[in-house]
């Protein structure tokens, strides 16, 4: 189910009233029934697909709490794991696996075409998978005794709020929650109408009114356009995914909220990061945790930090030790990479970071003796347009027009014309510039001595707005980015 | 300051009550690009129409043609007619004002033998030229084509998401013939336009997109405010351009410089449409379009020259018979936008006179005189 209509809303309402009517101890059972409603909205047929995984995880996660041997343990993990794997790579990688098995006869002159049905990938198998995964690997590390109860295992798969597309949180955050009674709190439900309405803001005010701008950009063939033009379509796209993503975890959060239950937040301005790995600690917060916890750290052979906050924030202070977690830093963000979608163009883009990291590891040190406010700005203006081109091989059609628009970016001599209409190039000024605003703005706020009446005249004004705006602009034109993952 | 319901509930009420007056205030989507000035005009005989200037209804147009509903003479001349909305608005409209294609086809010895299908589009780009002219072709035997050419058009780009319904596989091929064709159709494929044009279209796919349908529709049935939903997006849209324009100083007379990858996809596309024409000998006329000369035009001018050459000599390429008509239609015959604002592209009635009263001779002497009497007309 999109969240961003009215059937969302009306089956929203419905199921936070039915919630906080229903005895307690019931709940549980609507909010597993809800997400089950949920999910099929999709396609009915998939719904079995993703009870079967959770079974999988939840029996497996017993055994392994249960075995005494550590090599029965390692076995039962491994067959978890196996399976999870099997059934992404099943469903989101047999295409890609072909196509370049198929590349590679051709190379050698053999004809390896191998014709597969129609496969169809499951929303959200993405993130249930590193949902699972990282059950049962807490479970494995003895983080967290499983739970014997397949419903509570079930609703922690299936919580329809973060199912689809995140934050993804972990056993030990989200379970506890679901078996947790909840007293009705004004205040949660105040905090969740306000990020729902923020988040629809963000997604249908701002991502869908860019999307057919940055569609018309990137179907224009590469060598048809200028240096100004990729930057633009750089800093457009990053807009639109951040405005489209941070909008989807807005809603996500607040309708958990609504139910009493927390989730962390998933994006902290990320685009006035100071550094790759600040952005890191602002962007998609959980991803990078969980990537932190259970691909990069084990790589690199290092104690996990068993969070979904935080990000990717690890230093290595010997050489050994730094080597080690470079290996673990390339690995984890190619695999990320791909995690992203089955072409070689993510996996660009995820080592493309890992190499952003990995050099402003080695510079940071050589530039403390700028001071510090100067120091992050010119971080800022550093990181900013590396992350934003960085998005190029995330939108474009195929790693070889990735090349070529990072091609225009570096050929001056492209840089004498235009491509678009100059309200395209003013639009991602603009919002840049907004973001700057409102950023400092609300900082100032924040700290700024102001009457009481006054805050809330002004705070009712602003949602009023936002509620003005998601009223006018509520229609599902688009997916949210994400759901392709 | 921790969030409270009462402020959101506040919210909500205030938002509700603006939404309700800023209701009230209608902007129709195509009066507020023409400008309350001008107004839109659409010809018929005989109660069938043969100006349209929506897509829909050009297919509309076309489908009574294929269904011989049309037109009353047995055998009848089609003479495609494509334009911006200079062929089908008439700035200060007074009763008995028409557009250049009514007199055209007034003033024609027999106004059943040679009829001029004038299909014009808001803004439209010579991309879209193309793929009109092709579909009319599929369906019609065109015996001439005539192209209005503003330089304007050329930073327009791509086809409208309202080109969906006539876009089949067959029109796709016939568009897709040329290189230009496929930079079009491959666009066409992946166009954010195209999928704005459908409402429900994030749901492909989607069990829910039934009863999201569903949904929209009770809701716009039994809540008034919900059923103005277009009316409110377009008002806000409107209002957000006015304030670009405010904020930025950009008026009708602020010069518009070229795009040059646009520039360069519309002359293709004019250039394939020409070529298209000579291949199966179809004579054309390309004009360029009257502008106002009172006021400094709001284009480049070496860029504006520039253009009308290549125009002129794509013309001569491909036989096709050029005309300028920029300095055509004298100052007394513009008018503004809105009262204030100039308008550098709509004329008065009288000016359609002279488009077609310039045209005439040159269409006689393509397609022939017919049998019948000669009229009057112009």
């Amino acid at each position: 189910m999109l969240f961003n209509t009215v059937s969302y809303l009306l089956f929203l309402s419905l199921s936070v009233l039915a919630y906080w009517l229903m005895p307690a101890v019931y709940r549980r059972w609507l909010i597993l029934g809800a997400s089950l409603f949920f999910y099929a909205s999709w396609r009915i047929e998939f719904v079995f697909l993703v009870c079967f995984s959770a079974f999988v995880d939840y029996w497996f996660s017993l055994k392994i709490y249960d075995a005494k041997h550590p090599v029965k343990r390692k076995l039962f993990l491994a067959s978890s794991l196996s399976i999870n794997i099997g059934l992404l790579l099943y469903f989101k990688y047999t295409y890609f696996i072909l196509n370049n098995i198929e590349a590679a006869g051709g190379l050698i002159g053999r004809d390896w075409k191998l014709a597969v049905g129609n496969i169809i990938l499951p929303l959200g198998i993405s993130f249930y998978t590193f949902l699972s995964i990282s059950y049962t690997i807490d479970v494995y590390r003895r983080l967290f005794d499983p739970t014997r109860n397949f419903g509570v295992y079930l609703t922690y798969v299936l919580f329809w709020p973060h199912m689809i597309a995140g934050p993804i949180l972990r056993a030990h955050e989200l379970i506890p929650q679901i078996e947790r009674t909840h007293h009705f709190n004004a205040d949660h439900m105040a905090e969740g109408l306000r990020k729902i309405l923020l988040g629809l803001f963000v997604k249908v005010a701002l991502a869908d009114q860019l999307s057919p701008l940055v569609d018309d950009a990137f179907s224009i063939a590469p060598s048809k356009l200028g240096g100004l033009d990729v930057w633009t379509m750089a800093f457009s796209f990053g807009f639109q995914i951040y405005f489209d993503f941070a909008g989807y975890s807005l809603i996500a959060i607040g309708s958990a909220r609504l139910l009493g239950i927390h989730f962390p937040e998933n994006f902290d301005w990320p685009y006035l990061a100071v550094s790759p790995r600040d952005f890191w600690k602002r962007w998609h917060i959980t991803l990078s945790s969980w990537i932190r916890d259970y691909l990069y750290l084990p790589l690199g052979m290092q104690r996990f930090r068993d969070s979904s906050e935080g990000g990717i924030n690890v230093d290595a202070d010997r050489a050994g030790k730094r080597l080690r977690l470079t290996v673990a830093l390339l690995l984890a963000w190619f695999i990320m990479g791909l995690w992203h979608g089955a072409n070689w163009k993510f996996a660009f883009w995820g080592l493309w970071h890992a190499c952003l990291i990995l050099a402003y590891r080695i510079c940071k040190d050589r530039f403390l003796f700028i001071s510090g406010a100067w120091r992050s700005v010119a971080g800022w203006c550093i990181t900013l347009p590396l992350v934003m081109l960085g998005w190029l091989p995330f939108r474009a059609d195929s790693l070889d027009h990735s090349l070529q628009y990072m091609a225009r970016v570096l050929d001056i001599s492209s840089y004498g014309g235009v491509g678009f209409r100059e309200s395209f190039y003013l639009l991602a000024f603009m919002i840049m510039a907004g973001m700057l605003v409102t950023r400092n703005f609300l900082k100032i706020y924040e700290n700024a001595v102001i009457p009481a009446w006054m805050k809330y005249a002004g705070e009712t004004a602003l949602f009023g707005v936002i509620i003005f705006v998601d009223f006018i602009f509520l229609r599902p034109v688009n997916q949210f980015i994400y759901f392709q993952f | 300051m921790k969030p409270t319901l009462s402020r959101i509930i506040f919210a909500a009420i205030l938002a509700f009550i603006a939404l309700h007056f800023y209701g009230q205030r209608v902007i129709v989507a195509e009066e507020f690009a023409l400008g309350t000035e001008n107004a839109r005009k659409v010809e018929s005989r005989d109660g069938k129409e043969f100006t349209a200037s929506y897509v829909k209804n050009m297919a509309s147009i076309i489908e009574g043609i294929v269904n011989h509903s049309s037109v009353s003479a047995p055998d009848p001349q089609y003479l495609l007619w494509l334009g911006n909305s200079q062929l089908h608005a008439i700035n200060q409209f007074r009763q008995g004002d028409h557009i250049a294609p009514y007199w055209l086809r007034e003033s024609l010895a027999c106004s059943d033998c040679i009829v001029p299908l004038g299909f014009s589009l808001p803004n439209a780009n010579f991309q879209e030229y193309l793929a009109i002219s092709q579909y009319v072709q599929a369906n019609v035997p065109v015996r001439a084509v005539v192209m209005e050419l503003a330089y304007v058009q050329m930073r327009e780009d791509a086809l409208r998401g309202d080109f969906t319904p006539i876009m089949t596989q067959e029109l796709q091929g016939r568009i897709g013939s040329t290189k230009i064709g496929r930079e079009i159709i491959s666009r066409w494929e992946q166009s954010g336009d195209k999928k704005s044009s459908q409402r429900f279209s994030g749901l492909e796919g989607f069990i829910q997109k039934r009863y999201e349908e569903k949904l929209n529709s009770t809701l716009e049935s039994n809540w008034p405010l919900w059923a103005n939903r277009s009316s409110l997006y377009v008002n806000f849209l409107g209002d957000l351009y006015n304030l670009r324009n405010t904020v930025f100083f950009i008026k009708p007379s602020t010069v518009r410089k070229g795009i040059k990858s646009r520039s360069e996809r519309n002359m293709a596309a004019l250039e394939a449409i020409l070529a298209d024409c000579r291949r199966k000998e179809i004579p054309v006329i390309v004009y360029i379009a009257p502008v106002r000369q009172d006021h400094p035009i709001p284009y480049d001018a070496k860029e504006y020259d520039d253009w009308k050459k290549e125009v002129a000599a794509a013309s001569a390429r491909h036989s096709a018979l050029f005309l300028n008509l920029e300095q055509l239609v004298p100052p007394q015959y513009w008018g503004s936008r809105d009262g204030e604002t100039l308008d550098f592209m709509h004329f008065q009635g009288e000016g359609h006179k002279l488009v077609a009263k310039a045209l005439l001779p040159k269409v006689n002497e393509l397609l022939g005189k017919c049998q019948c009497g000669p009229k009057g007309g112009i």
